[in-house]
């Protein structure tokens, strides 16, 4: 319970100059797993690191953004082992949490872990995924998934607001002619999931492509988009 | 961007195809800074698969209220990409080399900082308050991964004088960042 609190300001300027040097680098060989170490056991420290990251950030949005090769994806999918590592270090990292935390916004923090813990979705075996972006190149995004067997679907939306009154709604685009099947409106910001639309369904195939409109709130009054579309992408199959 | 923050989450539960978005919308990004921090594709390509399967194992780590999602990245691939740059530095040294990478020297003038976004401005405006010494000794660092003796080789400085240019410079953007 006493463990050191604070933010970097109120950090002894020695370990707030540690945690600089470290997100710049230049602590280097056994300084540098002496500092990692303690980070391990320190929240301030842990904090401190975090607010320079978060300072020095823009340097590395400054470089030009490289696409990596094709086959570098498949490398990391097939690399990473199938069930994260985390259950240990989670329980490891709650009892911390609960070691330096008392304060109402860190409660909710906790129990907000909990939830996400206890109340995990079971995990379907994924079916693929689309990403939406815009045209102007913006980092706005909306990411559509669904499960192996199309029962479900799971949007992330990062987008800004669609305007007072008005909706996003989700559009499938199936091929030659068919009209626009709507995938339901959603909000910007967290994860939704519900069920898949069942006409949906069989046209969910690689390359397939998906749009978002912006409709009158609640969605499309007609069952078709009205309004303009703003993002777009095609749908991708798990490995691909 | 909190679509990062949601996908590092999903990641953390085990959501393959979350991490497959996250891949996808962060890869360019770090990948971009790989080849800046390495100079070279073949190391940057092992430097970006190391960091995203270690991201896919620590993302349990992750927390929200700690910081951005893009930030966390970062520092996973940087310390990578330092940790290759200076295996092979050790290894030339092995082979007799002088241990310090042969760059063109950025002296990223004034900074190409293509800053871009409120954040950047600001960083920017502030390293440009910086002394030249200042800035161009945390420049080396941040970009070509230079260590405090890497640094005093490059500057022709003592390693204390190099030292003191990066604790001075960085407490003066901090000070600057934050008044």
């Amino acid at each position: 319970m006493s463990t050191t609190e604070g933010t970097g300001a109120e950090m002894g300027d020695e370990r707030d100059q540690r945690a600089a040097e470290y997100v710049l680098g230049t602590l280097a060989g056994p300084e540098r797993d002496a500092f990692e170490a303690e980070l391990g056991r320190d929240a301030a420290l842990r904090r401190a690191v975090a607010a320079w990251s978060l300072r020095l950030q823009p340097l590395a949005d400054s470089v030009a953004p490289v696409a990596p090769p094709r086959p570098l994806r498949t490398r990391v999918m097939d690399g990473i082992p199938d069930k994260p590592e985390i259950a240990p270090e989670w329980h490891f990292n709650f009892r911390r949490w609960l070691a330096w935390t008392l304060g109402a916004s860190a409660l909710a923090g906790v129990v907000a872990a909990l939830a996400v813990f206890l109340f995990m979705p079971r995990q379907p075996e994924l079916g693929g995924y689309a990403m939406l972006h815009d045209t102007a190149g913006s980092n706005a995004v909306v990411v559509f998934q669904t499960d192996k067997n199309r029962q479900d679907m799971v949007i992330y939306a990062s987008v800004p607001g669609a305007g007072s009154d008005r909706d996003y709604e989700l559009w499938l685009l199936p091929p030659a002619g068919k009209k626009p099947i709507s995938l339901g409106v959603f909000k910007p910001g967290e994860r939704e999931e519900r069920p898949l639309a069942q006409d949906a369904a069989q046209y969910i195939k690689s390359g397939v492509n998906f749009a978002v409109s912006v409709e009158p709130a609640g969605g499309s009054p007609s069952g078709a988009p009205t309004g303009p579309v703003v993002y777009g992408g095609i749908f991708h199959p798990p490995g691909e | 961007m909190t679509v990062l923050e949601s996908l590092i989450e999903s990641s953390a539960a085990g959501d393959r195809a979350a991490f497959g978005a996250l891949y996808d919308a962060a890869a360019p990004q770090l990948f971009g800074l790989a080849m800046r921090i390495l100079k070279r594709r073949d190391w940057a390509e092992d430097v970006l698969q190391e960091a995203m399967i270690s991201a896919w194992r620590n993302a349990g780590d992750y927390r929200r209220d700690l910081g951005s999602a893009k930030a966390w990245l970062t520092v996973i691939l940087r310390n990578r990409a330092l940790d290759r740059l200076r295996r092979e530095a050790a290894a030339r040294l092995g082979d007799a080399g002088d241990g310090v990478p042969e760059v063109a020297d950025p002296a990223p003038s004034a900074l190409d900082l293509a800053a871009s976004g409120e954040d950047g401005r600001r960083l920017r405006t502030c390293i440009e308050q910086l002394e030249e010494v200042q800035k161009r000794a945390i420049l080396l660092a941040y970009f070509d991964g230079l260590t405090h003796e890497q640094l005093a080789s490059r500057l022709a400085s003592p390693l204390g004088t190099v030292k003191s240019w990066i604790r001075r410079g960085l407490q003066r953007l901090k000070g600057c960042l934050e008044p």
